[in-house]
């Protein structure tokens, strides 16, 4: 129910909402002369670093296949990682506001979880188009990259209203956030391939972080051309309902206290 | 119009400041420490009246706004307001010294609930009305203290609410622009609007407010006639 009341929240202050994105996309990208090479340049340097390293960490591909299945994972769990950083302070960053006006808190989070999509857009479009020309060509299999695009949001809205709600109740969430957060990195196959994982127990628990298959499946897509696999589209969908509802109910249930708080 | 009926607040917070995640997993005890701000107040504002709340700091004045904006909720009583609320106490809210005067006119006014196209009617006489003028593609962060100020002000005036909550902002700007505020405060008056001023300015409360409450220990310890109310509150000074 929570979860419904905040889509609703969301669609009636979806003015705010827009201003709000435009804000952050304003001030990161037009006024900053670094911004939009920081955006690229660093999944680029990132996939760069690991391609001149690491390349043996997933057998059977080239060196060139690898360096665009890195950046694809890279930008994929950048989009995850940057939210939730960016999402945990974004309430006590608005304590002006909250203590001034009466909207529904969902705006704050969800608003970055937009304004970063936009940057996760430009990298994976760049991307795609890096494929198409030096890597395996554009594939037919491209449809499902919107589908996990689509997962993925609901994965990171959820995650964002959760750790904003953490983020005010507590004053060290925001360094517990970034180390389960880098923990959560290596655990995610960005750079290296499941089957290189020695142990037989470890490779079957992987599986189980949704971003496993979000990472994934967007190269299976944009990459290696293979449709994406129901079971695990259905698997990673259902942690981004039942995260979104999660983060819906906390924020519902946290939403005078935090007013309390930062007012 | 606005009835607030016997609302207590009291806030709640940790001796030693905020919580951390480390203490809940430590199972560390936290001591609480509340502060009783209301304790039973009751103010009904009639459509068209324009009250002025006075008291010492710390009374509870801003809390009371912030209830009746909705901001907060009371922990007993109740508050209801009819009416769309524009917040004086949100002067300039979400305000980014980044963006030009124009592009946080927009994003003040929809945190406000306004569309843009509702406010692109309005905005010739919001720059008009903040004396801004060429400066409104300028970024905020080479406005002056002054100038920011009116433009929020400028903002709130213009977007016709029924209810106006006013926490201390007349005191902003030039002679000639509170000149034009007072002018703008007398229009909304005539317009039958609703407003809830609080200010330790006692003139404003004499020459603008129809009546005048005194919040002292977080209850109404005078309501009535401004002239009335404000010798009393000043009276518990000697």
């Amino acid at each position: 129910m929570s979860a419904l009341r905040v889509v609703g929240d969301l669609v009636r202050h979806r003015e705010m909402l827009r201003n709000l994105v435009r804000r952050d996309l304003v001030v990161r990208y037009q006024r900053s002369s670094f911004g939009v090479l920081l955006a690229l340049g660093v999944p680029v340097l990132v996939t760069t670093v690991f391609t001149a390293f690491f390349p043996r960490l997933m057998p059977g591909q080239d060196v060139r296949s690898y360096a665009f299945l890195v950046f694809i994972g890279y930008m994929a769990w950048d989009y995850f990682a940057r939210s939730i950083a960016i999402a945990v302070d974004v309430l006590r960053g608005h304590a002006n506001l909250i203590g001034k006006v009466a909207f529904p808190l969902a705006v704050l989070p969800f608003s970055v979880c937009v304004s970063v999509l936009v940057h996760l857009a430009i990298g994976l479009t760049l991307g795609v188009a890096g494929n198409a020309a030096f890597g395996s060509g554009v594939q037919a299999s491209l449809w499902a990259a919107p589908l996990w695009l689509g997962v993925e949001f609901l994965l990171v809205s959820g995650a964002a209203f959760l750790v904003a709600v953490l983020g005010v109740l507590f004053r060290d969430a925001a360094q517990l956030v970034a180390v389960l957060s880098m923990l959560l990195f290596y655990a995610t196959p960005v750079f290296w391939s499941p089957d290189i994982v020695p142990l037989a127990a470890v490779r079957e628990l992987l599986p189980l972080n949704p971003l496993y298959h979000v990472v994934l499946g967007l190269r299976d897509a944009i990459v290696a051309g293979e449709p994406p696999r129901a079971a695990a589209l259905g698997y990673a969908a259902a942690w981004g309902a039942v995260l979104f509802a999660a983060g819906s109910v906390a924020l519902h249930r946290a939403r005078w206290r935090i007013a309390e708080e930062l007012g | 119009m606005i009835a607030v009926e016997g609302v207590c607040k009291t806030f709640r917070h940790d001796a030693q400041g905020a919580l951390t995640l480390k203490d809940l997993l430590l199972l560390r005890a936290r001591r609480r420490v509340a502060r009783q701000v209301l304790d039973g107040v009751t103010l009904r504002v009639a459509r068209g009246e324009t009250v002025g709340i006075v008291g010492k700091n710390g009374c509870g004045k801003t809390t009371l706004l912030r209830l009746i904006a909705g901001i907060l909720r009371p922990d007993r009583g109740a508050v209801s307001v009819e009416g769309r609320v524009a917040p004086l106490l949100a002067l300039g809210a979400g305000f980014h010294p980044d963006l030009t005067g124009e592009e946080n006119v927009y994003l003040n006014a929809s945190i406000l609930g306004f569309t843009r196209r509702a406010m692109r009617a309005r905005f010739a006489d919001i720059v008009e009305f903040a004396g801004i003028g060429e400066h409104m593609q300028t970024p905020l962060r080479y406005y002056s203290a002054g100038m920011t100020v009116r433009l929020g002000f400028a903002v709130a005036v213009h977007l016709d609410p029924d209810v106006l909550l006013v926490d201390e902002v007349l005191a902003v700007g030039d002679s000639g622009f509170r000149t034009r505020c007072q002018e703008r405060f007398r229009r909304m008056q005539e317009e039958g609007r609703t407003i809830v001023v609080v200010t330790h300015d006692m003139s404003e409360v004499r020459e603008f407010c129809m009546r005048a409450a005194w919040l002292a220990d977080g209850r109404v310890a005078a309501d009535g006639d401004p002239d009335d109310v404000v010798t009393r509150y000043l009276a518990s000074y000697r």
